[in-house]
């Protein structure tokens, strides 16, 4: 017979009644909770007591209960086993059947408002502050340097696995954002409706709760799987520089800080930890460890006799992308950084898939025009005539290609050549 | 609000008083004396009682006396004593209405 098991703790904050009941669900059927990890995963291990009961009260996350209060638990027959966010959890002692910790919902509701309403009110207030200043540059930006939102989102999906998952779950966690204080709104009104009719707070079914804990381990996956994906992008694609590790650090010592009590030390070794691991990338970024990855997509000059330079790489799961300048050096400066007057600025994409080469090449701004006789390939012309570029489709690979100045000759037969030859 | 609520006590307000009233007790005797007054009906929950204690401490309706092992020992003040003498009286105008009214409905 298996003497320890491992639960999901999926429940949300408001859903502690609920979150009580499971456990003591548990300890019917024989399961004493060792502890919850990350405030998710439950270990149990099999227990002969018969007299097992738990208790979940408000806490708040930031100072640990009065030792007077703790005593006057345990005197009644509560122990705590730990604390996960806004809850404290208790456990009954053996021999003992003690009253629940809360007997007054009144009380009980006024304890959620001071431990983990505002709080909660206040992390929810920034996230709906926050959010707008994000997505509002992100929204003005396609009409301020004439450049569509889907260029935008094609940019963000081959160059950083980060941002890729951010575009995916954006409308996920935006209607997530939304529904919960619509959820919490409904609890709260029937919580105070009860506390009027002098009643206990209501316990919300198992299956309603069950399902609103999925979504928010939904979410909280989705989270840490954006956390996790920040270290290839980190190695493969420049997504942390020196200024993100300096406010990553500053995020972290806030975190850290709050944890002042030492029973949470782990945590804090864990955000200590995370630190110095994002310190130590953002120096592997700018170490030869990058060019051990070369990439989808190499950035090789698309012109004769020139050099690359100021070039960037990324690769994801779905694309990749490579912009870089081309430099054209005069023979009798050597190695000088000194070259003839014209300057050429290369993009390319390549995509896993020609669905998402189609969505990503699009239909072409209306200040390009189709080459004749040749397919997917466009022709645009700036302001003067020393400035021009292409846009080329061959496969799953697109190519930009843009120039300033007096080229020795069309760059057009070199850009198909490249793509050919890519 | 607060100040409020305490011009009628709760039960558990009222058998909280009314078992600091003959000596002082700490929080775990009160719960044990009220359980125990009221033969198990009415049961104060410790996180309950400790919050009553300490808005009881703050209204000056009961006093710290002693200290020891760890656990704070009660007694209610004067002030305690005439909110719970209010509230004794209010309860019993309550039960004699409640009796007329039951008799002559029995009666008639």
């Amino acid at each position: 017979m298996k003497e320890t098991c491992w639960k999901l703790f999926c429940y949300l904050i408001i859903d502690h009644r609920a979150a009580q009941a499971w456990l003591n669900r548990m300890a019917e059927d024989g399961w004493e909770l060792v502890h919850i990890y990350f405030g998710l995963f439950a270990r149990f291990r099999r227990t002969e007591r018969t007299d097992l009961s738990y208790f979940l009260d408000w806490a708040d996350p930031k100072y640990l209960e009065t030792s007077d209060c703790l005593q006057l638990c345990s005197d009644a027959g509560w122990e705590p086993v730990q604390t996960v966010d806004y809850l404290n959890l208790y456990a009954s002692r053996p021999g003992t059947s003690p009253a629940p910790i809360q007997t007054d919902s009144e009380l009980e509701y006024r304890r959620f408002r001071q431990k983990a309403l505002r709080r909660m009110a206040l992390g929810g207030v920034i996230a709906f502050v926050v959010t707008p200043l994000i997505l509002l540059p992100l929204l003005l930006l396609p009409s301020s340097a004439n450049v569509s939102p889907q260029e935008i989102a094609a940019g963000l999906l081959s160059s950083s696995l980060t941002s890729s998952l951010i575009l995916f779950c954006l409308p996920f966690w935006l209607a997530g954002g939304l529904a919960y204080p619509a959820l919490l709104a409904g609890r709260l009104l029937r919580w105070r409706q009860a506390v009027k009719d002098g009643r206990q707070l209501p316990v919300p079914t198992s299956r309603t709760a069950g399902a609103w804990g999925k979504l928010k381990l939904l979410g909280e996956f989705s989270l840490s799987l954006m956390l996790l994906l920040l270290l290839p992008d980190a190695l493969l694609n420049g997504a942390i520089s020196l200024s993100n590790v300096i406010g990553l650090l500053i995020g972290c010592a806030i975190s850290i800080s709050l944890y002042r009590d030492n029973s949470r030390l782990f945590r804090r070794v864990l955000c200590t930890a995370g630190c110095l691991a994002l310190l130590l990338l953002c120096i592997l970024l700018h170490s030869p460890v990058r060019n051990a990855f070369p990439g989808r997509l190499p950035p090789s000059p698309v012109l004769a006799d020139t050099r690359v330079i100021n070039e960037t790489r990324a690769d994801t799961l779905l694309g990749s992308h490579v912009k870089w300048e081309e430099f054209f050096p005069r023979p009798d400066m050597g190695d000088s950084k000194i070259g003839y007057p014209a300057s050429v600025t290369v993009e390319a994409q390549t995509w896993v898939s020609p669905v998402l080469a189609d969505w990503a090449f699009g239909t072409p701004p209306s200040n390009m025009v189709a080459v004749p006789g040749r397919g997917d390939t466009w022709q645009f012309t700036g302001n003067t005539a020393e400035h021009g570029g292409y846009r080329l489709r061959r496969g799953n690979t697109l190519l930009t290609l843009s120039y300033y100045g007096d080229l020795p000759a069309d760059p057009l037969s070199a850009a198909l050549a490249w793509l050919d030859g890519f | 609000m607060a100040r409020k609520k305490l011009e009628t006590l709760t039960e558990q307000m009222y058998y909280i008083l009314l078992s600091l009233a003959g000596e002082p007790r700490h929080g775990y005797g009160i719960m044990q004396d009220v359980s125990q007054r009221t033969g198990g009906r009415v049961n104060i929950g410790a996180g309950t009682l400790y919050a009553l204690l300490a808005r009881f401490e703050e209204e000056g309706l009961i006093a710290l006396t002693d200290t020891r092992e760890g656990r704070k020992y009660y007694l209610f003040t004067g002030e305690g004593r005439r909110i719970l003498r209010d509230e004794y009286d209010r309860l019993r105008r309550q039960v004699a209405d409640g009796a007329d009214a039951l008799e002559k409905e029995e009666f008639s």
